[in-house]
């Protein structure tokens, strides 16, 4: 989602809330399954579900703490054919996911995602094995930036599941931001457990 | 850039248009006034105004943006100065490289928070809620020599003759035609902490910072309830 975009958006989003037609809710501290999602985790505080505000592709929520701008947390279930980006026009080649990729496509898939969403050069680091709720997955960390020049820093872990593909992943600036939240982030992936 | 740029603009005229925003800047109830002789890094504004053209289209414009910029840097200092502070200007654009230009940045992005915020109230942003950079910024105070950075951002455009002229006709044929607007934020931050002291938002409404006077009155108002 290009910034423009993520800005009309929130403007949008916004005029809904000030007219009374939009809440945001919020998600509790505590164990918490994701809608699509076959796997809950634990988290340590609460987080602004943003999935209805900024609409995303079936089985993917977002979270955020003080805004999308700031933090991101994305947990999903991806069917096959499903994507984890939601694209406005039909034009943009849209990543999707198949059952058939190997896991180094997997992380191909998150990077190009990142990549659909405007995020500059999205490059994909420390790729390692790590189970997400029981099942065999990748972990690795992402560095990219915003149009802008602000650097961001990722960390994400996906999985198979069945035909599904479960997936968490946590964005911020590398400024402060991420490494403020890293260390509960890391904790609420090992958390994960099977619904 | 020019995305980003209609993008924010479209975010400020938002928040003033629904009036979500206190015609007043606000600040938190417990924030103190700053020591007297504070040194203050004044970043030179971050301005973009347009032109609105009969059809509605921001067309921008250098020669206004340079104005509005040039008229709040040095209103901005001659406020501080007159609060017993010592401003010291910072053209960010001389200083985007490494992590100075990242606690730029990220300023940037913080600001759209908070503007957002307004507009979407997240459930997790309390009241009291402490906005911040982070403690990086320490090395903007060392590098500088400064206690204190003040980010001011402005947004807006002004209706051409034509756009002038279409909405008169519009209110004999009943239809409102918006004529454009202009908002400012402003934010100062303490350099030892990070933290987010005093955040302001107003929209500038007769005060035309193309103008000196116009930028003064728009400052006088900005900086109504800052801790200086």
């Amino acid at each position: 989602m290009n910034t423009t975009r993520r800005g009309l958006l929130v403007a949008v989003a916004g005029g809904a809330v000030a007219s009374g037609c939009a809440t945001i809710p919020l998600v509790r501290a505590g164990a918490y399954q994701a809608k699509g999602a076959a796997f809950s985790v634990m988290l340590a505080r609460p987080w602004s579900d943003m999935t209805t505000t900024v609409p995303q592709p079936r089985g993917v929520r977002v979270l955020t703490l003080h805004g999308l701008q700031l933090n991101q947390l994305y947990l999903a279930g991806i069917a096959p054919g499903g994507s984890l980006m939601r694209v406005a026009d039909r034009d943009t080649p849209r990543p999707t996911y198949r059952t058939d990729m190997s896991e180094q496509e997997l992380v191909e898939f998150v990077i190009d995602s990142l990549a659909t969403m405007n995020f500059q050069d999205p490059q994909s680091t420390g790729l390692r094995p790590q189970n997400l709720a029981g099942a065999p997955g990748v972990r690795f960390e992402i560095n990219t930036r915003l149009e802008t020049g602000l650097n961001f820093s990722g960390t994400a872990l996906v999985a198979r599941s069945g035909d599904n593909l479960h997936l968490l992943m946590f964005l911020a600036p590398s400024e402060y931001y991420y490494g403020a939240f890293v260390q509960e982030v890391d904790a609420m992936f090992a958390s994960a457990t099977p619904a | 850039m020019l995305k980003k740029v209609f993008a924010l603009a479209a975010a400020l005229a938002l928040v003033g248009t629904l009036g979500v925003a206190e015609a007043r800047p606000r600040r938190a109830q417990h924030i103190e006034s700053i020591s007297a002789n504070s040194r203050v890094l004044v970043m030179t504004p971050d301005v973009q105004l347009s032109l609105l053209t009969a059809a509605g289209l921001p067309e921008p414009r250098e020669d206004w943006s340079v104005s509005g910029r040039d008229n709040l840097a040095t209103g901005l200092a001659a406020a501080l100065e007159r609060e017993q502070h010592a401003p010291n200007a910072l053209d960010p654009a001389t200083a985007m490289e490494g992590r100075i230009g990242q606690i730029i940045r990220l300023h940037d992005a913080v600001g759209g928070a908070i503007l957002s915020n307004r507009l979407l109230k997240l459930p997790t942003i309390e009241r009291d809620h402490e906005w911040t950079l982070g403690d990086g910024v320490q090395e903007l105070a060392t590098t500088y020599q400064a206690d204190y950075a003040l980010f001011t951002v402005a947004r807006g455009s002004y209706a051409s003759g034509a756009r002038a002229a279409a909405a008169i006709v519009g209110l004999v044929a009943g239809v409102y035609i918006p004529m454009g607007g202009q908002q400012v934020f402003a934010s100062l931050v303490d350099l030892r902490t990070g933290e987010i002291v005093w955040f302001g938002f107003v929209t500038a409404g007769g005060n035309d910072m193309r103008e000196g006077d116009g930028a003064n009155a728009l400052i006088a108002e900005l900086l109504r309830d800052a801790p200086l």
